[in-house]
């Protein structure tokens, strides 16, 4: 489909990558409780863009010992051209956005040359006492380029147990010795998987290997046998972290003193902790799975999503109630966790509060939303509650229909002298009320504005006024309310004017050929709009678009269009439902999507 | 109305402020200060800053030479949840072999009043400090205070000891945040002299000069008294970032300080600030400048020999030269105007920064018999040059100067996708300084010449007449063509999804011509389909479909900084509407005809048998526009969207 006639400088028809990995090698070996992973990375670079991949990073915790780096660059020939020094190598703190600190660092280098192709090798050796990942490996160096061949081997003492889990892989060869056992896995990846809308989650499609230790000391002695030993081990990681201050319980009591009911008490007790606490997260040492203790938040009023939870179950628990906390892998996107598979599998900590008519969910990071909302950051999926031998898995609610419902009204007062005015009003949920109720209490004004004017509408306009409420806090719900003129609505040729509807602010799905991955809606989708429009001017309206209804498995797009007088109003809904649809079925999806395309491309509406 | 009532409004809450008790007394806060629900003036003010007060001292260390003491305290309000990002504070300080900064005396205190009556202080415990590595040279000291919440008032103080005389600490009197008392105080010795720069403002609001006469000091043999400067700035408002600006760096209020000389003890004087034909003395025989140059120089005899055989003229070997080094060389995103490797080292990487890959192409035009020099300049993100002060730190990039007859020429060599003799955008920057010994040159950095953008388009119905086949082919030149080669970067998928996102469907033969002849116009064509607008008989076309700007670029209502397009722009469109058999042409859009100093656009319609001919025109005739001028350019651009969007009409006749 796709041809380029270039010049003769290049053919772009079938061409090369720009980079190519050869090798993808990982060697890990336990000794004496120590572990060493030795990585080895050839690749090949092609031509100038390739270059991307010329930079090279080791991501590492303080934990954890980065020797033996070397690196150079081979010509096809097998010619060393030159060799990584050692002072060309930067370390840095590795301090995500979301934190104020972590004891992880970094190390980067770049080499390159200038014929092409040329070949990188680059080796290093990992070493750590503490841990409880053995590996977590996958053929993908950078989903961008393809490996060639992949290899994963494993040298473990006969007698220490480990579990593994395969998927997409060969399994692996077996060599067992008097005291050692070796598995050994090979694979690639040789056709790219490219960026699709609504796709499952990666994790869910490339080959990987994870290899846990079944017994680990980390902290405290643990064991992946089940999800019950984990789920025991981290119990134990959690005790004694509810020293809540004397003064602290003291306010507790103040506060619920006329409370009825134990709703009313988690709700109240949730606000105390969004009115008093801060999201700052400090990462040291086993911080990375133990919360700091309730004392500690209750000094600084501040925490991490383990520490604010384990505060906020320690405030239940001292008002006689029980919460729980819950580990989760959060995200819009859903990363399914492997049930069948004991291990951290988590990156948020949630609170879960089974009551007896109630169930409640809190997420204890976020200021201002309501409690019982956890969002589309962890909603309906699996989250594990930690409880002691108790512990288990439970599903967090999912986003309904009505909960993602974005409604929105547009009023235009039609005018053939100027620019029309024009009203919206649109009432947001789901992960339109996360944005806007973030864009308000994170940003100044000058930057709410500012997004609004870049997002609002694509034509010539100004913004009269703007304003972004919420009339009940309670609700998942949030309202903007924007009153602006736009020019250029009403079109005029000759005797007639015509008005082009907006429409409907559709993904842009692959096309048919493009498509190869299933759909996954993680929640549904929903918008209710109206626009109605106000003539003036002695204009009526002369033709005006039909209704239209279409119903599909995948949802359903419905417009009725009612007239009086002067006002034309045409209202439209569209809903995608949740689900998982294989790909085969992606051709009646897109057609859903293509006949609402095909229904908004003929509305035009003529007045004279 | 609005702005008539907010005035009023400023002006009782600064009468209000008046009676505020803002103390500038480390650990004294009032309930007042904890009270203050909005920031007088300001009310969308997330956070302020109460005071701010830095003070730089020189104390004698240990290696009988000086330290620079910095201490700073400030207090900060926070409004709003939004503000509790103020009370996370990184400090950054430089620490190596040759500048070993350290901080110490780190305090910081939260202040909230409990209940709404009792005031509390809670104290930041040292152990929740952190450093941060950022690289080897650098580190940030990072901590967060504790108990902060909306309402809270904090307030923190550390000392930065430093051995480098060099760059006195500056002081930024603006936040993005409002700033109610900033004062730096510097106490200068005789043994250092410094001027300043104040950026963003007039004159300080107050200025206060005298000598300690307090306390007599002694250096070796000399004994002398702290000549105390103090810099006062009240009442700054927060700084708003507009876009279309060059760097936040330019606009900001801030007080840059340079060591000019240091005397020793039996009052010799160094020079450190020089002038302009003084520092292209010195750099010249810099390590990593002017030597750098030279040991470039003759390593490429062979190269430029064989290069010069297989060019008919000058500027065809100055174009291969400068293609040799972008072939060769690949430049790893940073900006300098010195060598960072030494020749050698950058001939074995293969890859060096904007100055080495630069210097190299220098020394190579120099050997193939050229007049050439360098011209050191400050690219747009790194700010303006400040031409009444000497100082070459202000710059962060050379390019290449060459006299060829009455014509000049500028060189790059770091950008592969720009014709040889045009530098890359993020240059054009004012003026840069042409390196010669003993002289002071400058030249303009804009290219005056407009960058075209072309786009030619073939319009006919299919069969049914509700749906259009277009052709289009867009021709880009200059800047315009820099552009799109960089997005587009000779990439299928990037090309596909440029053409995707103009929402055009079935879309076939895609092209690109002259991908890698920059001297030449880079060529996009492809075909798609687009719905059309068909009411009963008639059909409503957009000659120029989604070819087009829709959306006004310039949103705000006012302005307060230049708007800044770095480059003129010429835009052309002309679109040929094939009238299929059956239909005749209804209606056409009025012709249209501006032309002034600043803009121009001329719109023309033609109407053959069965074709319909559009063509319009337009013309940002300036790069740099006054902020007086931000209204009649939105306007401009507002004329210009409904006029190209504008439709035809075609009614089947029967």
């Amino acid at each position: 489909m796709l041809v380029l006639v270039c010049s003769a400088h290049v053919d772009l028809h079938g061409r090369e990558h720009d980079a190519v990995v050869d090798l993808l090698s990982k060697n890990i070996s336990i000794s004496g409780g120590k572990l060493i992973e030795k990585n080895l990375i050839e690749i090949t670079i092609n031509n100038r863009r390739g270059e991307t991949h010329t930079w090279f990073y080791i991501n590492y915790s303080k934990k954890e010992k980065i020797k033996n780096i070397n690196a150079w660059i081979e010509c096809p020939n097998g010619q060393v051209v030159r060799k990584l020094s050692a002072k060309e190598i930067t370390t840095s703190s590795a301090v995500s956005d979301f934190s104020l600190y972590e004891d992880d660092f970094i190390k980067y280098f770049t080499l390159r040359h200038n014929t092409y192709p040329y070949k990188i090798h680059f080796e290093y050796t990992r070493e750590t006492s503490d841990f409880i990942h053995i590996a977590d490996w996958t053929p993908i160096y950078n989903i961008k380029i393809p490996t060639q061949q992949a290899e994963l081997t494993v040298d473990l003492p006969e007698d220490f147990e480990v579990q593994i889990f395969e998927q997409f892989v060969e399994k692996p060869a077996a060599t067992n010795t008097s005291e050692r056992v070796m598995y050994s896995w090979n694979s690639g990846y040789k056709s790219l998987i490219e960026y699709e809308l609504y796709a499952p989650h990666l994790s869910t499609l490339i080959p990987k290997v994870t290899i846990v230790p079944k017994n680990f000391r980390y902290g405290i002695p643990g064991s992946f046998e089940s999800w019950q030993t984990f789920g025991e081990w981290q119990t134990k990681l959690l005790s004694g972290l509810h020293d809540l201050p004397p003064h602290e319980k003291m306010q507790i009591n103040a506060i619920l003193k006329n409370t009825s009911s134990q709703t009313e008490t988690v709700e109240l007790i949730y606000k105390y902790l969004q009115k008093n606490t801060r999201y700052i997260n400090v990462s040291i040492g086993i911080g990375g799975l133990k919360p700091y203790p309730a004392s500690y938040v209750s000094q600084n009023k501040y925490g991490d999503c383990k520490a604010l939870t384990n505060y906020m179950v320690a405030l239940l628990a001292y008002a006689g109630i029980k919460g729980y906390y819950t580990i989760v892998q959060a995200d819009d996107e859903i990363e399914p966790l492997i049930r069948d598979f004991p291990s951290m599998q988590a990156n948020h900590v949630i609170c879960f509060i089974p009551l007896e008519n109630d169930t409640l969910w809190l997420e204890c990071t976020k200021k201002s939303v309501p409690a019982n909302y956890l969002g589309t950051f962890t909603q309906g999926r699996y989250a594990f509650v930690v409880d002691g031998a108790g512990s288990k898995f439970v599903q967090t609610p999912a986003l309904t229909e009505p909960e993602v419902r974005n409604i929105s009204v547009y009023t235009y007062h039609l005018s053939t002298l100027s620019a029309c005015t024009v009203e919206i009003q649109k009432c947001l949920r789901g992960s339109g009320y996360e944005l806007f109720l973030e864009l308000s209490k994170e940003f100044n004004k000058q930057k709410q504005e500012e997004y609004i004017r870049e997002n609002i509408s694509s034509a010539d306009f100004e913004l009269l006024s703007w304003e972004i409420g919420q009339s009940n806090t309670r609700l998942p719900e949030i309202n903007l309310n924007i009153d602006m003129k736009i020019s250029g609505v009403l079109q005029k040729f000759n005797s007639e004017y015509i008005v082009k509807p907006l429409p409907l602010p559709l993904p842009k799905f692959e096309t048919l050929a493009k498509r190869k991955l299933d759909l996954v809606f993680n929640y549904p989708v929903s918008m209710a709009d109206t626009l109605r429009y106000i003539s003036s001017n002695n204009l009526s309206f002369s033709i005006v678009p039909g209704p239209v209804s279409i119903e599909t498995k995948y949802g359903s797009y419905k417009t009725i269009v009612t007239e009086t007088g002067n006002l034309l109003e045409i209202s439209r809904s569209l809903v995608i439902h949740a689900g998982h649809y294989p790909v085969e079925e992606y051709k009646a999806f897109y057609a859903f999507i293509q006949d609402i395309r095909d229904a908004e491309n003929k509305n035009v509406i003529v007045l004279k | 109305m609005r702005s008539i009532l907010s005035f009023t409004l400023t002006l009782l809450c600064s009468g209000y402020l008046f009676s505020q008790n803002f103390s500038k007394d480390y650990g004294k806060v009032t309930k007042d200060e904890i009270r203050l629900a909005q920031y007088p003036g300001d009310n969308s003010a997330q956070a302020a800053v109460l005071y701010d007060i830095g003070r730089s001292r020189f104390m004698h260390n240990e290696n009988n030479s000086f330290d620079v003491v910095f201490e700073r305290s400030t207090k900060i309000k926070i409004f709003t949840d939004a503000g509790l990002k103020y009370a996370e504070i990184k400090i950054p300080y430089h620490q190596d072999n040759d500048i070993y900064e350290t901080v110490t005396k780190i305090e910081a205190t939260t202040y909230n009043l409990e209940n709404g009556e009792m005031m509390t202080a809670t104290k930041l415990d040292v152990k929740n400090t952190f450093t941060q590595k950022i690289n080897d040279r650098w580190n940030y000291l990072v901590f967060a205070l504790p108990n902060v919440k909306a309402g809270s008032v904090i307030e923190y103080k550390y000392t930065l000891t430093s051995p480098s005389k060099f760059y006195l600490r500056d002081w930024e009197f603006q936040r993005e945040i409002p700033v109610k008392y900033s004062m730096y105080r510097v106490d200068m010795v005789p043994f250092y002299q410094y001027t300043y720069l104040l950026q963003g403002a007039g004159k300080f609001d107050i200025y206060n000069n005298y000598e300690n006469r307090g306390l007599v000091r002694y250096y070796g043999p000399l004994e002398y008294h702290e000549n105390i400067h103090e810099y006062i700035m009240t009442d700054v408002p927060a700084f708003v970032d507009e876009g279309f600006i060059t760097s936040q760096d330019d606009y900001i209020i801030k007080l840059d300080f340079q060591l000019s000389a240091y005397y020793d003890v039996y009052g010799v004087e160094t020079k450190v600030l020089s002038t302009w034909p003084q520092l292209c003395n010195d750099i010249l025989k810099d390590d990593d400048f002017g030597r750098y140059i030279k040991s470039a120089s003759g390593k490429h005899n062979d190269i430029i020999a064989k290069l010069k055989t297989e060019s008919a003229t000058d500027k065809e070997l100055i174009e291969k030269l400068t293609d040799y080094v972008k072939a060769n060389y690949s430049w790893n995103g940073r900006n300098s105007w010195f060598a960072l490797q030494s020749f050698k080292e950058y001939q074995k990487t293969k890859t060096g920064n904007s100055a080495e890959i630069n210097l190299h192409l220098l020394s190579l035009v120099q050997d193939a018999g050229f007049t050439a020099y360098p011209v050191l300049l400050s690219t747009r993100d790194n700010g303006k040059i400040k031409f009444d002060f000497p100082f070459v730190h202000f710059f962060n990039y050379i390019v290449v100067f060459v006299e060829q007859g009455d014509e000049i020429l500028m060189l790059d060599a770091t950008e592969p996708l720009l014709p040889y003799s045009i530098i890359p955008p993020k240059c054009i920057n004012d003026k840069g300084l042409v390196v010669k010994k003993k002289a002071q040159e400058w030249i303009e950095l804009a290219n005056k010449a407009p960058s075209a953008n072309n786009r030619n388009i073939f319009i006919g119905l299919n069969n049914t007449a509700d749906s259009i086949r277009a052709i289009v082919t867009i021709t880009t030149d200059g800047f315009e063509a820099f552009n799109l080669r960089k997005q587009l970067n000779n990439d299928e998928k990037k090309l596909e999804q440029y053409i995707e996102n103009k929402h055009y469907s079935d879309v076939s033969e895609i092209k690109t011509f002259n991908f890698f002849e920059r001297n030449s116009s880079f060529i996009v064509s492809y075909k798609g389909n687009l719905p059309v607008d068909r009411v009963n008989d008639k059909i409503y076309i957009r000659p120029f479909i989604n070819e087009t700007i829709k959306d006004n670029p310039l949103k705000q209502q006012d302005r307060q900084y230049p708007i800044d397009f770095t480059y003129p722009q010429m835009h052309r469109y002309s679109s040929m509407v094939l009238v299929p058999e059956g239909y005749t042409v209804e209606y056409l859009p009025a012709d249209v005809k501006i032309d002034n100093n600043n803009f121009s656009l001329t719109y023309n319609t033609t109407s053959q048998n069965n074709s319909v001919t559009i063509i319009a025109q337009y013309c940002f005739k300036k790069a740099v526009y006054e902020a007086d001028e931000y209204k009649m350019l939105k306007y401009y651009f507002a004329e210009l969207i409904l006029k190209l969007n504008d439709r035809i009409v075609l009614t089947k006749v029967e």
